[in-house]
């Protein structure tokens, strides 16, 4: 009973860390600079919490689902940095991407600190959450305040390789208890 | 509705180079085995280009469009003994694996290029073994007359 109150807690804490995180980005306008800043922050992210997965997990299906991730992300980075080093741009620094460092440094402790045997179910559930926000803010906030007609080529492009990551994480979600 | 990429007549010269690399699950000697398909003849094309297209071959090519995260059709129809080419539209690396036995595995498939299977002999369902949510069916029916031009596959492709 106490676990299950304290996975409920942990859960919801997520969920409102998350839904803060989208309320903000809504509310802030972003330059495109700013908003290659977020996008290559935002895979960065999770190639990091992969990264972790890759040192803590022993589940064949955690760690093939974060390998995909380490992979996927690098990729959008390498061509996001391509298109900004063609179009001029230089990624600038911002409150979003700020904010998405500073979450993401507490949930890599919260993660690091967990057993093996609570770890892929930490994991895979903050891929769930957080996969939904990033998509969330790509669609809802990135997308529609990109100018560059090639930069909002490429989130758009970036859209259906998040669902399907999330799409993923829930099917690996459902096989770790 | 006629589909021009399906009555491309395949000879050698239209793959632009052909090389083995590593497999997407890393036994790719098992590529095709047991299922009709000559491994010799699976392939890995490195560069998309309209030369694909050619109208020299002798055998259909069937094509299925990598984007977007799915396979463009899900389902394709094909005739016994034709290839079946994946082109890859995305923006990552995807895959193709036999679902059932594993019995064929593509090689890695980088955004961009292409991997093409020849002489395909049986019906499959197929996903791709770096996103498992993705999914497609290949339907082998009977053998195809050469001189005859296949329609499509209307409702399947989004294309």
């Amino acid at each position: 009973m106490k676990k299950g109150t304290t996975l409920f807690s942990a859960i919801v804490l997520m969920a409102l860390v998350l839904t803060s995180n989208s309320s903000f980005a809504q509310t802030t306008k972003l330059t495109d600079p700013e908003i290659a800043s977020v996008a290559v922050t935002a895979n960065q992210v999770d190639i990091n919490y992969a990264k972790i997965a890759k040192e803590k997990s022993k589940n064949a299906d955690v760690l093939k689902f974060a390998a995909t991730m380490s992979k996927d992300h690098q990729g959008v980075i390498d061509q996001a940095v391509a298109l900004v080093t063609k179009l001029k741009v230089t990624p600038k620094d911002n409150a979003v991407s700020k904010k998405l460092n500073a979450d993401a440094e507490k949930t890599k402790k919260t993660l690091s600190a967990k057993s093996v045997k609570d770890f892929d179910k930490a994991y895979i559930d903050n891929e769930v959450a957080y996969h939904k926000a990033v998509i969330s803010t790509v669609q809802d906030v990135l997308i529609p305040q990109t100018q560059n007609a090639e930069l909002k080529a490429l989130l758009e492009k970036v859209l259906p390789v998040l669902k399907a990551h999330l799409e993923h994480a829930e099917m690996v979600q459902k096989m770790v208890k | 509705m006629i589909r021009l990429h399906k009555i491309l007549r395949s000879n050698s010269y239209i793959l632009l180079s052909i090389f083995f690399l590593t497999s997407c699950n890393t036994s790719s000697k098992k590529d095709a085995a047991n299922t009709g398909v000559n491994k010799d003849t699976v392939s890995r094309i490195s560069k998309i280009d309209s030369t694909l297209v050619s109208k020299k071959n002798e055998s259909l090519v069937d094509t299925i469009i990598i984007s977007d995260m799915n396979f463009h059709p899900a389902v394709i129809k094909i005739h016994k003994g034709d290839a079946v080419i994946w082109i890859n539209k995305d923006m990552v690396t995807h895959c193709v694996t036999e679902a059932k036995t594993k019995s064929w595995s593509s090689l890695q498939i980088p955004a961009g290029e292409a991997w093409k299977m020849m002489a395909v002999e049986h019906s499959s369902d197929y996903y791709c073994a770096i996103h498992l949510v993705m999914k497609g069916k290949i339907v082998v029916e009977k053998e195809h007359s050469a001189s005859k031009i296949r329609s499509g596959i209307p409702g399947n492709s989004k294309f």
